[in-house]
């Protein structure tokens, strides 16, 4: 088969999830090529479909699902109507999945060599085990990974998210498939880890020739790895083209909406003029916490001197990795833990000595917004009652008035009165973000601690909120701790920033001052992994 | 490591004297008189003085604390006592009576093992969804049926009906086999629910996903791999399982005519012989806690990610 | 009306397959409470010369060894059966509710004793625990009740306390206290209801459990004494006529079972969560 032959093209493809009677079209006459050792990116927000797409060219869609036209061929093979034993003999052999969450994509009762045996057996059924085994050291050391004798022993658990991933990219190219689809392969990692890992995948997929369909969310990142880039919407694939000429010069609306709402990391913010008197709001000194006991492992999401200090009315933002300590962080500016030595000032209190009726004063004036609005509700209440309760709290106990006061905060955070009835479980991400700073608000908060509020919201949504939560401070004069692994989103929110590694602070200031001109080399490593750090508006949106 | 098996094994002693306490009140302090209540009978023509030399012997005079202290210290050393109805030791009549319990215990259990691994498969791999959720709802019916029933029915049709087992006049192996199978349905039913719920949670996790997008057929996934992490919080409930089969001996045994331990079960409650009674509530303690304390003991050994956790805190 | 009732179907999630789970318990409750409806004849009364009558137009599930109808000892032994059921497990969630909520909200020393005599009672199966009260205060069909009841203590007691550590751990109860709420503003808006709620469900699937075990004890003889129609009694007085006479055990038993399932299908259908 020659090089420019198409390993995966698709036509027409239309699939259909019916349930009850209902049908709902996943993806609509979608056509698409991927050449042998091309990454072609597939790019979506959340229920356009892409995730649809990958598993159908494994021929894994779920049962709800029916291929209703169309066909997938990989390589010279039909895909569509093939049966499930045929079917088998193709997945892992000439088309191999890299999965989305690395953490929960290995058996964690079998250990990695067990599992990669069994990879390479199901397609070699006459294998010899000790052969394997030796052909798996190499492989695991082609794919990054050292002392892979000792590896071949382990547990998934006892490896890192990275390494498991390493692991699970040996597993899918150890036939040498001719087609990969990777499925948001480094989403759930850090993005130090991200480069590396995409680094290996552009590495093996030049080496060997492989075709590649690159699904994620991410523009950035796509811009920055695959060759070309297709956007689906609502099923729909809207535009497909190179990658340059597409960022460059998008053709359909939508597409100029998404790039219109990326968060781009050269882009900072305007500086605001801060007048009057500048007063801290939060004063952290020296901080240290660690964790003891059996639970914790010393040493382990512990902070150690950390100092800084956020002007009212700004915002400050926190950037770590995971396992940084920002949660460890965050839970002694709440109070939740006493800090080992150093202190936390909060408006003037110190939040671990409090208590009674002065804590939950402080409590009030200090609100936290998760990251999942949707498991910070609790399901059995509307959210009518979910934003009655702060106000019941605060003894407002006439009904008219709460009624009221909920309306006139309905509109501030931009949502329709027709969500009062619902419960959060029926609402959209952004939807229920609105509704937990509605909440939030409610208590007429001074500070608000924002913990990576939008990494789980598509950019269009992502960029509404950031816009919300800009509007709110300035007319409420709101304090913001920003705690967020997305750069370029700090960039455009946050006045000051400090980044944490490993529970110590490695560099804070002025966000411009530290992104522009960083120190340390940390913060310079995470500057260069961010994905689409070179990105520019297009012309036409600018 | 060693840690964890002596706390287990702690816990395990402690539940077993927990349960010796408290069928100790219930049985023999708060009736206080079981052997008053027997002998107080006026046809079996005691003199008073006889009834309290009676009552003497049985230590039913003493204080409820000595009485709880010396039926202890006895049950420590391996003494049993002795049976109000029959003044036989009641070491001896377990000892009788066992083996056919022990057969019944076999047999149902094997049954149950069985019938829970084929019905748990077909209800994984069945075709459509619409009968896997209608296999699913099985157990759950099967456990809303009388035992006693079920055997009854069973005999009418097997033995009467059918004519393949006989009931009457069998001993040894046999005589439990149709027993053994009936009470195997009802063992099997929680078995069957507690796996299926484990391996949905495992067949919903990304694992099962990539392994089907390696090639992998839905019996291998299912043996090799969702089988070996489901098994543990199935495990879990064998304790439970042993006393539900020595609880199924008693009405098993009644309807059957069966000499096992659970008919010796029925005629203590029947006869108030509270002795009997206690020393097979003792047994299905002492074996639910045997049980757990192996399970706890293996389960790390099934999953490593336990094995790290207790290294880490017993360090 | 039409919407105002529409709302209150959506705001309650009523469905037709829920609507049709609570069916076979509304039968239940109404023939237990009138058997009279479903049935002329006199559970008590037999007729010397209709008697091991097997099934007929008059007769549809024949007559006992007295010439008494089985289908009317079946109606009127619901009752008995049924209450027993009903008392039995509300014995069992008054005790078991505050020991539950005790365990999950009290301190570590007050739960951990809670919870280690739990586990002792947990270790006897519970026909031995309730066989064992029975002894204590004798047989009749309200001390089967009782026994029952009180032998299933512990496995509640179990199941509240685990719903309740699970509804604390959870970042909506995190998020009541951010936003100012006392610690029993918490427990009564959001623990109570969120726990109880799952634990209610379980408690209607132990009906079918206690009324199985109440027959199971019934059945053994420790239960209402003849001639008072009671299901499993009935079978165990059916015995005898095991090869002659198949409608006398088969009969009652399907009214244990189709009680038991409709248990199971009201537990299904008020189960909160989707």
């Amino acid at each position: 088969m020659n090089a420019a032959s198409p390993q995966l093209s698709i036509r027409d493809l239309d699939v259909v999830y019916e349930s009850r009677g209902s049908a709902h079209h996943a993806l609509k006459g979608v056509s698409l090529e991927v050449r042998a050792g091309e990454m072609l990116a597939l790019v979506g927000e959340s229920g356009s479909g892409k995730s649809t797409l990958g598993r159908a060219i494994l021929g894994l869609l779920p049962e709800s699902a029916r291929i209703q036209r169309g066909s997938i061929m990989v390589g010279d093979t039909e895909i569509v109507g093939l049966p499930e034993r045929a079917l088998r003999r193709i997945r892992g052999a000439r088309v191999a999945l890299i999965p989305q969450d690395p953490a929960h994509s290995l058996d964690p009762v079998r250990t990695i060599g067990a599992q990669l045996v069994e990879a390479v057996h199901l397609h070699e059924p006459r294998g010899n085990t000790a052969t394997t085994r030796r052909m798996l050291v190499g492989l695991l050391e082609r794919v990054g990974i050292k002392e892979p004798e000792r590896r071949l022993h382990q547990y998934p658990h006892e490896l890192s998210g990275g390494m498991r991933q390493r692991v699970l990219i040996a597993a899918a190219i150890a036939q040498r498939p001719a087609l990969i689809v990777a499925d948001e392969p480094t989403s759930a990692l850090d993005v130090s880890v991200q480069v590396q890992i995409m680094a290996l995948l552009a590495e093996l997929r030049h080496e060997m020739g492989t075709a590649m369909l690159f699904i994620t969310h991410d523009l950035g990142l796509a811009s920055e790895q695959a060759d070309r880039v297709a956007v689906l919407q609502h099923g729909t694939l809207c535009e497909t083209g190179e990658t340059k000429a597409l960022f460059a010069n998008p053709r359909t609306p939508y597409t100029r909406r998404l790039l219109a709402d990326l968060p781009l990391f050269h882009e900072a913010r305007a500086p605001r003029r801060t007048e009057g008197p500048r007063e801290d709001a939060i004063v952290v000194s020296h901080l240290t916490y660690a964790y003891k006991g059996a639970g914790g492992r010393p040493g382990h999401k512990a902070v150690r001197d950390i100092s800084f200090n956020v002007v009212a009315g700004q915002t400050h933002g926190i950037v770590g990795e995971s396992g940084s300590g920002k949660t460890t962080l965050l839970r002694c500016l709440l109070g939740l833990i006493t800090p080992d030595s150093g202190s936390v000032h909060i408006l003037g209190e110190n939040p671990a000595r409090v208590e009674g009726a002065a804590q939950r004063a402080l409590r009030r004036a200090v609100q936290f917004v998760y990251q999942n609005p949707h498991v910070s509700f609790d399901p059995r209440c509307r959210a009518a009652d979910i934003l009655a309760e702060p106000l019941i709290n605060a003894g407002l106990h006439d009904r008219g008035a709460r009624t009221e006061r909920i309306r006139t905060m309905l509109e501030r955070v931009q949502l329709p009165p027709a969500v009062l009835e619902r419960r959060a479980a029926n609402m959209s991400g952004g939807q229920s973000q609105r509704l937990a700073i509605a909440r939030a608000l409610l208590c007429d908060p001074k500070i608000l601690i924002l913990d990576e509020v939008v990494s789980a919201l598509d950019v269009s949504v992502q960029a509404e909120i950031l816009t919300l939560l800009e509007t709110l401070q300035h007319q409420l004069n709101l304090t913001y701790v920003f705690v967020s692994h997305d750069l370029a989103v700090v960039r455009r929110i946050a006045d000051t920033v400090s980044i944490i590694r490993a529970g110590e602070q490695v560099e804070h200031g002025p966000t411009e001052t530290v992104f522009s001109t960083p120190h340390d080399d940390y913060t310079k490593r995470l500057l260069a992994a961010i994905p689409g750090r070179d990105l520019m508006r297009p012309a036409v949106l600018a | 490591m060693t840690r964890y098996i002596l706390s287990r094994a702690l816990q395990a002693l402690l539940v077993l004297w927990g349960a010796f306490t408290l069928s100790f009140v219930l049985l023999q302090v708060m009736p206080g008189d079981a052997v008053l209540i027997k002998f107080q009978d006026p046809e079996l023509g005691l003199s008073p003085q006889q009834i309290s030399d009676i009552r003497a012997s049985y230590g039913a005079d003493e204080s409820a604390f000595v009485q709880y202290a010396h039926v202890l210290g006895r049950t420590l050393a391996g003494q049993l006592g002795y049976s109000i109805e029959t003044g036989v030791p009641v070491s001896r009549m377990l000892h009788a009576a066992y083996p056919t319990t022990l057969r019944l215990a076999v047999v149902s259990f094997g049954g149950a093992i069985m019938l829970a691994a084929g019905f748990a498969t077909a209800a994984l791999l069945a075709p459509l969804r619409p009968l896997r959720a209608a296999l699913r709802l099985v157990p759950g019916l099967a456990s809303g049926i009388p035992v006693f029933w079920l055997e009854i029915v069973a005999i009418q049709l097997v033995s009467f009906h059918w004519k393949l087992v006989p009931v009457v006049g069998v001993s040894g192996w046999t005589a439990v086999l149709l027993p053994g199978l009936a009470l195997a349905i009802p063992i099997s039913a929680p078995l069957t629910q507690v796996f299926l719920s484990a391996a949905e949670r495992v067949m919903a996790q990304p694992f099962i996903d990539v392994l089907r997008a390696r090639g992998a057929s839905p019996l291998r996934i299912l043996y090799a791999h969702v089988l070996p992490n489901a098994l543990p919080p199935t495990l879990t409930i064998s304790g439970l399982v042993f006393g539900e089969i020595l609880a199924g001996a008693v009405v098993t045994e009644t309807v059957f005519g069966l000499d096992g331990l659970g008919q010796l079960a029925q005629q203590a409650v029947a006869n108030q012989d509270v002795a009997v009674l206690q020393a097979i509530i003792l047994i299905s303690v002492a074996g639910f806690v045997v049980i757990n304390f192996t399970v706890d003991a293996l389960h790390p050994l099934i999953d490593p990610r336990i094995r790290r956790t207790q290294a880490g805190g017993a360090a | 009306m039409n919407t105002a009732l529409a709302q209150w179907r959506h705001r309650h999630d009523v469905t037709l397959p829920r609507l049709l789970g609570v069916l076979p318990v509304l039968l239940l409750v109404l023939v237990a409470l009138c058997p009279g409806l479903f049935t002329p004849l006199d559970p008590l009364a037999g007729q010397t010369d209709e008697r091991l009558m097997a099934p007929s137009a008059t007769h549809w599930f024949g007559t006992d060894q007295f010439g008494r109808d089985v289908f009317s000892r079946i109606m009127h032994g619901s009752f008995s059966t049924l209450s027993a059921a009903v008392l039995a497990v509300a014995i069992s969630l008054l005790v078991a509710i505050p020991l539950g909520l005790a365990a999950g909200l009290g301190g570590r020393r007050l739960s951990g004793a809670i919870l280690a005599g739990a586990d002792m009672v947990l270790a006897i199966p519970e026909l031995f625990l309730s066989l064992s009260i029975i002894t204590l205060i004798g047989p009749g069909a309200t001390h089967v009740a009782f026994a029952v009841g009180i032998s299933q203590v512990a496995g509640f007691t179990r199941m509240i306390r685990t719903e309740v550590v699970r509804v604390r751990a959870t970042e909506y109860v995190e998020a009541a206290f951010g936003i100012g709420s006392t610690f029993w503003q918490v427990v009564w808006r959001h623990v109570v209801p969120n726990s109880l709620a799952p634990a209610l469900s379980l408690a209607t699937l132990r009906l079918g459990t206690a009324i199985l075990a109440i027959s199971t004890i019934c059945f053994l003889g420790y239960g209402p004494s003849p001639p008072t129609p009671e299901w499993g009694l009935m079978i165990t007085e059916g015995r005898n006529y095991l090869a002659t006479a198949w409608w006398l055990t088969t009969f009652p038993g399907l009214a244990i079972i189709f009680s038991a399932w409709a248990a199971t299908l009201l537990s299904r259908a008020i189960r909160m969560d989707p």
